[in-house]
């Protein structure tokens, strides 16, 4: 057998109740060996859009962790854990300078990236709400974290919603109608979106964003681009393109 | 959702044949079964171990063939 790696969760496993082995702030992953790499080229998996979050289980040591309950930002650490598993941590990403558009390939150290500072004090161990109020409307609003299961039912939702050409911007109404779980005192999940649809202004949204970006934990994905045809560099959001599980100078 | 991710097909045979490499190149030492169940930090690392070996052993050869002195001609016959 060979010696595992323990990750430790973002979330310091704070969201999780108590009963949740998640709620120990660590997983212990398993070294992926070929087995998992065929996981990847599954055809099937990868159309369903659940070869990921079928590696991910693979690996989890503890088979008594819910999966579904598993935050996204944690898996976020997860994933980027798997990848460095898999074929270590230098990663080439094409990237598309914003200022002279010319295409250049960085080379990004993923044990460079680190979780975000904030301060966690704030939070109740095993409580997943949280309360704000919209600077516009001054909306109270209760919200949580998603989990993978709720990326799943978004996932579908958004599918559905493309079936039927609903327009591009119910993305993100959906998405907010799974993370807001109280609009003003309404707790349905289809008030809540026609609330946030018609109530929430982009103002209120954008307050919304920052105010999870600033106090929520997660890995700080933001990397710096410096373009090798002009003098442009800013920071980026992590390219997460195709070559991200199957690099392409394999060490 | 990232659908994005996954490795195309021709990735499998890539990995097949890394696996068989490793295998094959080890003369018998990692069966095709243990190279496949080998973490694939540890498979690359062998595989890399092997390659300088075979290398520096093809190297050894080509330069015991270089320096061998060339055949003595027979005398042509006076």
């Amino acid at each position: 057998m060979y010696p595992t790696e323990t990750i430790e969760l973002p979330s310091k496993g704070l969201f999780y109740e108590e009963s949740n082995p998640l709620s120990s702030g660590k997983v212990e992953l398993i070294q992926p060996t070929a087995k998992h790499e065929d996981i990847l080229t599954s055809r099937n998996l990868i159309s369903k859009g659940i070869v990921i979050d079928e590696l991910l289980k693979e690996l989890l040591v503890n088979k008594d962790i819910n999966y579904d309950t598993l935050l996204s930002l944690d898996k976020s650490a997860i994933i980027i854990a798997a990848r460095i598993l898999l074929y270590g941590s230098k990663y080439e990403a094409k990237t598309n300078c914003s200022a002279c558009g010319e295409t250049n390939l960085m080379e990004i150290n993923l044990t460079d990236l680190e979780v975000k500072e904030v301060d966690m004090t704030s939070f109740t161990p095993g409580i997943n709400e949280f309360e704000f109020e919209l600077p516009i409307s001054k909306s109270k609003i209760k919200f949580k974290l998603l989990t993978v299961a709720d990326e799943l039912s978004i996932s579908k939702d958004i599918k559905l919603m493309k079936k039927n050409f609903v327009k591009r911007d119910a993305e993100v109404t959906t998405r907010l109608s799974y993370i807001i779980t109280n609009y003003d005192g309404e707790l349905s999940r289809q008030k809540i979106k026609q609330k946030v649809r018609d109530e929430m202004n982009t103002q209120d949204v954008a307050a919304f964003k920052s105010h999870l970006a600033k106090n929520f934990p997660g890995i700080d994905d933001k990397v710096l681009f410096e373009c090798n045809f002009c003098e442009h560099s800013e920071a980026i959001t992590l390219p997460m393109d195709v070559n991200f599980f199957w690099p392409s100078s394999r060490e | 959702m990232l659908t994005f991710f996954g490795l195309a097909p021709e990735n499998k045979k890539d990995i097949l044949k890394s696996v068989f490499e490793l295998a094959y190149f080890s003369k018998g030492s990692i069966s095709i079964e243990q190279a496949y169940n080998l973490p694939t930090g540890y498979r690359r690392f062998y595989s890399h171990l092997l390659e300088e070996r075979i290398k520096k052993e093809n190297e050894k050869a080509q330069s015991g063939v270089n320096t061998k002195k060339p055949p003595l001609m027979p005398k042509p016959k006076t």
